[in-house]
């Protein structure tokens, strides 16, 4: 965290036993002392970028819906400023509208920030639409390094590796 | 009359430090999954050094901060020393099964216990001995008549409020509190967060440490100082946390003063050898009827 990398394990990885808000200040709260206005800023960004998180800021984290715990357990990454995003399968066992809606938020946010994300997809399709480089493993090797256009682009990879 | 009031009175000032007793168990028991038994032998060994300094002159009040000092850094000095190392060797053998893992501590907390009564007993001579009361502890007098409790049950019972309030807040309130509850409930997903699960169970060690060390002196003055006569405490503390669920910090105070009021009636309408069955008894049924205890949260697992 303090190198500003910021890790989202796959699994929705929040405290259901905390509220929504004390989810958020949790990723904060190792700079809280040094720097609390920011943080505070941070949260409100949070507020803005995922509107639904702050309506339910006192439900426990464990009363939210697949979706939004994957947007808690982003945000819980994204209040700690990184510069560098890992989202390991941030579309395990959600519905695709939500997957969209939840890819879409965090392109976003690199195109406007700055912000480096590293995603690890098996929905290579959605992956491959935002992403501007892919590089696709198959049983641990390298077995194409492309711009993610050009790996969108290629028949034989994607029949072969990207089922579709 | 007199004798029931005077029962709910001894019997709520003596719940007050059951329930000192069974927050110190709980915040180690959540804070670092370990039911610690080691607990009042901390205590113990914090108000013999409380005791020592009385003796030789220095007022109450120095005795009783030097002795909460004493109880946290021991409480720290068993994280550190024991547990700790404890966690590192378990990754790497044989032991690390899952029933292991939350016995072994355990074991080792007994350990603990043992060598602390031992050593207090070398230091100090197993000889009983005396521990002073802040304030007076005869019947207060008010309007010419002897109420039925004492300033001492006064002062107890307000210590006790203070340190609930106190940890209350700590725990809702604060940022290190938010960390230490998020470590206890998922550690996994709190170190990603940048929380330093190392120092927060320490912490959790130490508070423990201090609240248990301040039960300890609030019971010595009712009973004598010796290596072992806080052994008492811990089993109605232990009964208070599981009567109030092991894991919520309100449900053990609760337990605690349920036991005092226990203790007090049954002292008072029956016999007082018959208080460590009334206690056995009441932990079965609880265990029994309602095994997460009044408070206690049941594990729910969610796909």
């Amino acid at each position: 965290m303090r190198l500003g990398i910021a890790h989202v394990p796959e699994g929705h990885a929040v405290i259901s036993q905390l509220s929504v808000e004390e989810n958020i200040e949790m990723g904060a709260l190792f700079r809280m002392r040094s720097n609390k206005a920011d943080v505070r800023i941070a949260i409100q960004e949070i507020y803005q970028l995922f509107p639904r998180l702050e309506e339910r800021k006192k439900q426990l984290a464990g009363s939210l819906s697949g979706g939004e715990r994957q947007m808690l357990a982003i945000s819980r990454a994204l209040v700690s400023r990184p510069s560098l995003l890992l989202l390991d399968e941030p579309s395990l066992g959600l519905a695709p509208l939500v997957v969209e809606q939840i890819i879409q938020t965090v392109n976003d946010l690199c195109r406007n920030t700055g912000l480096t994300v590293l995603l690890v997809e098996q929905n290579a399709n959605t992956a491959l639409g935002v992403a501007d480089h892919g590089i696709l493993l198959s049983l641990g090797t390298v077995v194409a390094d492309l711009p993610a256009a050009q790996m969108k682009a290629d028949v034989a990879l994607r029949a072969a590796y990207l089922g579709y | 009359m007199d004798i029931f009031l005077s029962a709910i009175f001894a019997g709520t000032s003596r719940g007050a430090i059951y329930a000192l007793a069974a927050l110190g168990l709980v915040l180690v028991w959540r804070g670092a999954g370990v039911v610690n038994f080691a607990q009042m032998g901390q205590a113990m060994f914090s108000t013999y050094i409380a005791s020592t300094l009385i003796a030789q002159n220095y007022s109450y009040w120095i005795a009783f901060v030097v002795a909460l000092i004493s109880g946290g850094a021991l409480g720290a000095l068993v994280d550190l020393l024991v547990m700790r190392p404890l966690n590192r060797k378990r990754s790497s053998s044989v032991l690390d099964s899952p029933a292991m893992r939350s016995t072994v501590p355990v074991i080792a907390s007994l350990g603990i216990l043992g060598v602390l009564q031992a050593a207090a007993g070398m230091i100090w001579a197993a000889e009983e001995r005396g521990f002073p009361t802040p304030v007076n502890s005869l019947g207060l007098v008010i309007n010419g008549k002897i109420m039925p409790f004492t300033a001492f049950d006064l002062f107890v019972i307000g210590i006790v409020f203070v340190t609930l309030v106190a940890t209350t807040y700590f725990f809702k309130g604060t940022g290190m509190g938010l960390a230490m509850r998020a470590s206890a409930l998922n550690p996994e997903v709190a170190r990603l967060s940048g929380i330093r699960i190392g120092f927060v169970r320490t912490l959790s060690w130490v508070i423990s440490g201090v609240a248990s060390s301040l039960a300890g002196l609030l019971v010595t003055p009712s009973a004598n100082l010796s290596p072992n006569t806080l052994d008492l405490i811990l089993i109605i503390g232990f009964t208070a946390a599981v009567v109030g669920g092991l894991d919520s910090l309100l449900g053990s105070v609760i337990g605690g003063f349920v036991l005092g009021l226990l203790v007090a009636f049954v002292n008072v309408y029956d016999a007082p050898e018959d208080i460590f069955l009334a206690i056995l008894v009441v932990l079965l049924t609880v265990l029994i009827i309602r095994p997460q205890g009044i408070l206690g949260s049941k594990e729910v697992r969610r796909v």
